[in-house]
């Protein structure tokens, strides 16, 4: 399941970021692939992207609400939440791929569950991806992407691309960038000691996605009939749930190791309730 | 004895309704400005803004 699950992490990074070659040139890919929303993070400024990052796109639309509601981006976002739940997170995102292989390199890891610290990522949705565009669209008639300004990780990869190979961008790099650069390089020294610490304490699109879990299509299913508690589920769960007490939990992505461990079988992926 | 397995009907009908809003996005050029803002540059996105 792990080995399947990582194939599929690659082969969506590859089809979200198609245009490799770009990385080396500092200029974007533009086409009409860009007016379809990916469902994972991915940022439309990396320059390998062919599509657009759903956050992204839905804070621009909140930083412009004179040009009207972009129904378009909330049904995308809607669709795959509704469908996938944070199946997306475990496997269709390629910023959570990058923080799984850092996690791999033999350091001393934190096993807490640090359950307080999963709230911080609806504050980062609250304010960063909904109430600042509004309010800087509000105060001066055009709003900005607070989240991806200030915070996501993902887009300052691609930045550090099109800074390094674009000396018109590179001499525009200011604290803001610096700023988000240490956030990145935080986040995935983080990674090689904690599992997945942006999805599980920043992500705002983990956030929608997870409080969609308990009733996306796709789903964990828990047989109790079968269950003897053995507590399997529990010891090899990298978001550190308990998949039978939490099935379906706001945090779970999906990733399916419960699954594979269980020895009775009373974990399933399913499309029933 | 097997637990009766239900259709998920929540996620159905959200289901349908985001296909009705990508649907009505797309009749009124919301695909297109997505496009548009996704082929310019965001500085904001990548720090330099």
């Amino acid at each position: 399941m792990d080995k399947r699950r990582k194939i599929t992490q690659f082969i969506t990074t590859l089809i979200y970021n198609p245009f490799l070659t770009n990385l080396f040139k500092g200029k974007l890919h533009t086409g009409s692939s860009k007016g379809v929303c990916v469902p994972g993070l991915n940022c439309y400024s990396c320059p390998a992207a062919a599509g657009s990052c759903p956050l992204g796109s839905l804070q621009q639309n909140l930083g412009n609400l004179k040009k009207g509601v972009n129904t378009y981006v909330l049904g995308s976002i809607l669709f795959f939440a509704a469908l996938f739940g944070r199946f997306v997170c475990g496997w269709l995102c390629p910023f959570g791929l990058i923080q799984e292989l850092l996690y791999k390199i033999p350091l001393p890891k934190c096993t807490k569950r640090l359950k307080a610290l999963g709230w911080l990522k609806y504050v980062f949705l609250i304010v960063f991806v909904i109430a600042l565009p509004i309010v800087i669209f509000a105060e001066k008639g055009m709003g900005y992407p607070a989240f991806c300004k200030y915070i996501c990780p993902q887009g300052t990869i691609g930045g550090l691309f099109l800074t390094g190979f674009n000396e018109t961008l590179r001499n525009q790099a200011g604290l803001t960038f610096v700023i988000k650069v240490i956030i990145l390089a935080g986040i995935l020294i983080c990674s090689a000691f904690v599992f997945r610490p942006f999805c599980r304490f920043v992500c705002p699109l983990g956030a929608i996605y997870g409080l969609f879990n308990k009733i996306a299509l796709i789903r964990i299913k828990y047989d109790k009939t079968t269950c003897t508690g053995c507590g399997a589920c529990e010891k090899v769960c990298p978001m550190r749930l308990n998949p039978v007490k939490e099935c379906n939990h706001a945090d779970c992505i999906r990733c399916g190791k419960c699954i594979g461990k269980c020895p009775e079988k009373s974990l399933s992926y399913s499309c029933k309730r | 004895m097997d637990k009766k397995k239900t259709i998920n009907l929540p996620a159905i009908i959200l289901l349908i309704l985001s296909i009705i809003l990508i649907t009505l996005g797309a009749y009124t050029g919301k695909v297109k400005e997505t496009e548009r803002k996704g082929n310019a540059l965001c500085l904001e996105c990548i720090g330099l803004g």
